[in-house]
C-alpha cells in the first residue's frame, strides 16, 4: 500500500535509539520472554501432568476440579515459584530495557510529536479532553506493570507522548522474541482485518472504530485492508493517543484519534460499520465491559459488525489453561482478568442488545505467521483446526452483527 | 530549537510487588539473579561485537584477546563501569530503600516500624 509519507517529519515510532548494550539488553528480554512463555511453560505443564495431578488424584481420589484448585496445588511447587518469578521479572525488565533510551530522547519525542501534529500531512486528527476522568481500572494500578501506565504525563503543558513511546517501544521488546510479528504492526488488527476481507468480501466498512487503541498499533492495519475507510481510535489516556497520532501522521495514515471512555462515547447512534478492539476488556471492570458492549450496539449501524479480540472465556478452555492464563490477574496488575473470562459471553452480548442468531465467535490464526492458503481456508470456514491462544498462534474474537 | 525538560521516568510500577516464595528474600534474590543473567548476556554480546569488528578489520585475531591485561587508566574506567553494573544488578535493594522515602507517609511509617522491630530483636 503506497501512501504519502512526509519524510521531513521525524517519526516518533523510530526516533528512539538504543546503545549497543541497551539494544542487547532488550534482545535478552525478548528471548527470555519466549523461553518463559514457550519452553518453561511446557516444563511447568509437564510437572503438573506428571507430578502434581497424579499426587492429588492419589490422595483425594479425584483430579483437581477447576483452575482455582490447580492453582492451590501449584502455588508452592518449585517450578511454579521459579516460572512465576521469571515471568514477573521479565515483565518488569521489558519496560526497564527501554526506559533509559526513551528518557534520553524525551525532548525529541515531544518535539517530533508536536511537529507531526502541526504539519498534519496525513489529514488525521487528535481530539483530547483534559476533563475526561481516568477510570479506576486504569488509574489504580500500573497495568502490565508498566511504570507510569498509559496516562502519566511528564510535560503536561507540551505534546507529552512519552508514555505512548514507553508502550510502543516496550511492546516491541515484549513480543520481539516471537517470530510471527510484523514490527510495529499489531498482530491482532492485521489478522482481524484480513480475516474479514476474506470471509465477507461484500462487507466494506466505511467507518471503523478501534476501542482502547493505546498507541494505535492495532488500529493502523485496518487502513492496509480498507484504505478508504474513515478510521477512528479512542482511548482514555492522552499520551498514548498523542503518540499514535504523531506516528500516523509521519507514516501517512489518516486516523482520527480521540480521548474518550468507551463506556460513553460522543459518537452518534448508528455511526460505525465496524467496531473492534484488541486485548481491551480484560483490563476493564466487568461493569464497564457490559457498558461498553451496550455502547457498541448503540453506535453500530444496522448491518454493522462488532468484533473484539480477547482472551477466550474460561468455559471454552480447559482447567489447566485457565489456571495458566489467570496468572495475569494475580501478578500482572490486571485484577479484572479472571472475572472477565468467567463471563457468559453469549448471554452478556444478548443483554447488550445483540440478537442471539447474529453473534459471532472466531478463532483467527495470526496472519503474518500463517500460510496464506491455510489462513484463507480458516476465513472461509473450510478448516476448523482448533488452536489455543497460547504462543499467539490464534486470536479469539467475539461479537455480533446489528 | 526544542526545550530541555530533563524528564525522569519512573522505575517502580504502581501496585504491590508480587511474591512467589515463602520468604521475600528469595523473591529479591531471584530478581537479582535475573538482572545479573541479563548483564552477563549483554557483556558477552559486547565482547563478541568487539572481537568480530576487530577481527574483520584485521586489527587483531580473536585469540589475541586471550592474552590481554589492563593498565591503570583502563582499570579506572573499568571500575566506574563495574560500579554502575552492580547498581543495576542490585536495583531491587535500592527500590525498597527508596520506598521508605516515598510520599506515602502511612505506608512508610508502618514499614519503618517493622524495620525497627527487626533491628531490636536478636
Amino acid at each position: 500500500m503506497d501512501r504519502e509519507v512526509d519524510s521531513n517529519i521525524q517519526n516518533v515510532a523510530t526516533l528512539v535509539e538504543s546503545t549497543h548494550d541497551e539494544y542487547n539488553r532488550q534482545r535478552f528480554v525478548s528471548v527470555l520472554r519466549k523461553k518463559v512463555l514457550v519452553d518453561f511453560a511446557k516444563d511447568m505443564k509437564d510437572t503438573y501432568v506428571h507430578k502434581v495431578e497424579p499426587a492429588v488424584t492419589a490422595k483425594e481420589g479425584r483430579k483437581p476440579k477447576d483452575a482455582r484448585e490447580i492453582r492451590k496445588h501449584m502455588l508452592h511447587e518449585p517450578v511454579y515459584e521459579a516460572w512465576s518469578s521469571l515471568r514477573y521479572n521479565a515483565q518488569l525488565m521489558t519496560w526497564w530495557s527501554v526506559r533509559e533510551p526513551i528518557e534520553r530522547k524525551a525532548d525529541a519525542l515531544i518535539a517530533a510529536g508536536a511537529a507531526a501534529h502541526a504539519a498534519n500531512p496525513a489529514g488525521g486528527s487528535l481530539a483530547l479532553n483534559p476533563d475526561l476522568p481516568i477510570p479506576d481500572y486504569v488509574s489504580t494500578l500500573d497495568v502490565h506493570l508498566m511504570p507510569g501506565c498509559f496516562q502519566t504525563e511528564f510535560a503536561p503543558e507540551a505534546y507529552d507522548d512519552i508514555q505512548g513511546a514507553m508502550y510502543h517501544y516496550g511492546t516491541q521488546v515484549f513480543s520481539g522474541g516471537l517470530p510471527h510479528r510484523i514490527k510495529g504492526r499489531g498482530g491482532v488488527g492485521t489478522s482481524i482485518s484480513n480475516f474479514l476481507k476474506l470471509r465477507y468480501p461484500e462487507f466494506k466498512p466505511q467507518r471503523i472504530l478501534d476501542m482502547g487503541c493505546t498507541a494505535g498499533a492495532n488500529t493502523f492495519p485496518y487502513l492496509d485492508v480498507y484504505p478508504d475507510a474513515e478510521l477512528h481510535g479512542i482511548d482514555v489516556a492522552a499520551p498514548v493517543l498523542r503518540f499514535g497520532h504523531a506516528r500516523a501522521e509521519a507514516e501517512g495514515a489518516r486516523i482520527h484519534f480521540s480521548q474518550q471512555n468507551a463506556e460513553t462515547t460522543n459518537f452518534p447512534d448508528n455511526h460505525f460499520d465496524l467496531i473492534s478492539s484488541s486485548f481491551f476488556f480484560h483490563e476493564l471492570s466487568v461493569k464497564a465491559t457490559k457498558a461498553v458492549w451496550k455502547e457498541c450496539h448503540r453506535i453500530l449501524k444496522p448491518g454493522g459488525l462488532m468484533l473484539h479480540m480477547e482472551l477466550p472465556p474460561s468455559n471454552m478452555t480447559d482447567d489447566y489453561y485457565n489456571f495458566y492464563l489467570d496468572w495475569d490477574a494475580f501478578y500482572n496488575n490486571e485484577p479484572h482478568y479472571a472475572a472477565f473470562r468467567n463471563l457468559d459471553f453469549a448471554k452478556t452480548l444478548e443483554e447488550s442488545g445483540f440478537k442471539k442468531d447474529k453473534l459471532e465467535m472466531f478463532r483467527i490464526p495470526n496472519f503474518a505467521s500463517t500460510d496464506p492458503k491455510e489462513f484463507a481456508a480458516v476465513a472461509k470456514g473450510e478448516e476448523t483446526l482448533r488452536r489455543d491462544h497460547g504462543g499467539g498462534a490464534v486470536w479469539f474474537t467475539f461479537g455480533g452483527w446489528k | 530549537m526544542s526545550e530541555r525538560r530533563d524528564v525522569k521516568l519512573p522505575i517502580h510500577s504502581k501496585g504491590k510487588r508480587a511474591s512467589f516464595y515463602r520468604s521475600e528474600g528469595t523473591d529479591q534474590l531471584f530478581s537479582i539473579v535475573m538482572m545479573l543473567t541479563q548483564e552477563l548476556s549483554v557483556a558477552y554480546d559486547r565482547i563478541e561485537t568487539l572481537e568480530r569488528v576487530l577481527d574483520k578489520k584485521g586489527i587483531l585475531a580473536r585469540r589475541e584477546v586471550e592474552s590481554h591485561r589492563p593498565g591503570p587508566e583502563e582499570e579506572t574506567e573499568r571500575t566506574a563501569r563495574r560500579d554502575a553494573f552492580i547498581g543495576r544488578v542490585f536495583q531491587i535493594i535500592h527500590e525498597e530503600a527508596e520506598s521508605y522515602a516515598a510520599e506515602q507517609p502511612k505506608e512508610a511509617s508502618r514499614k519503618a516500624k517493622g524495620a525497627k522491630r527487626e533491628k531490636v530483636s536478636p
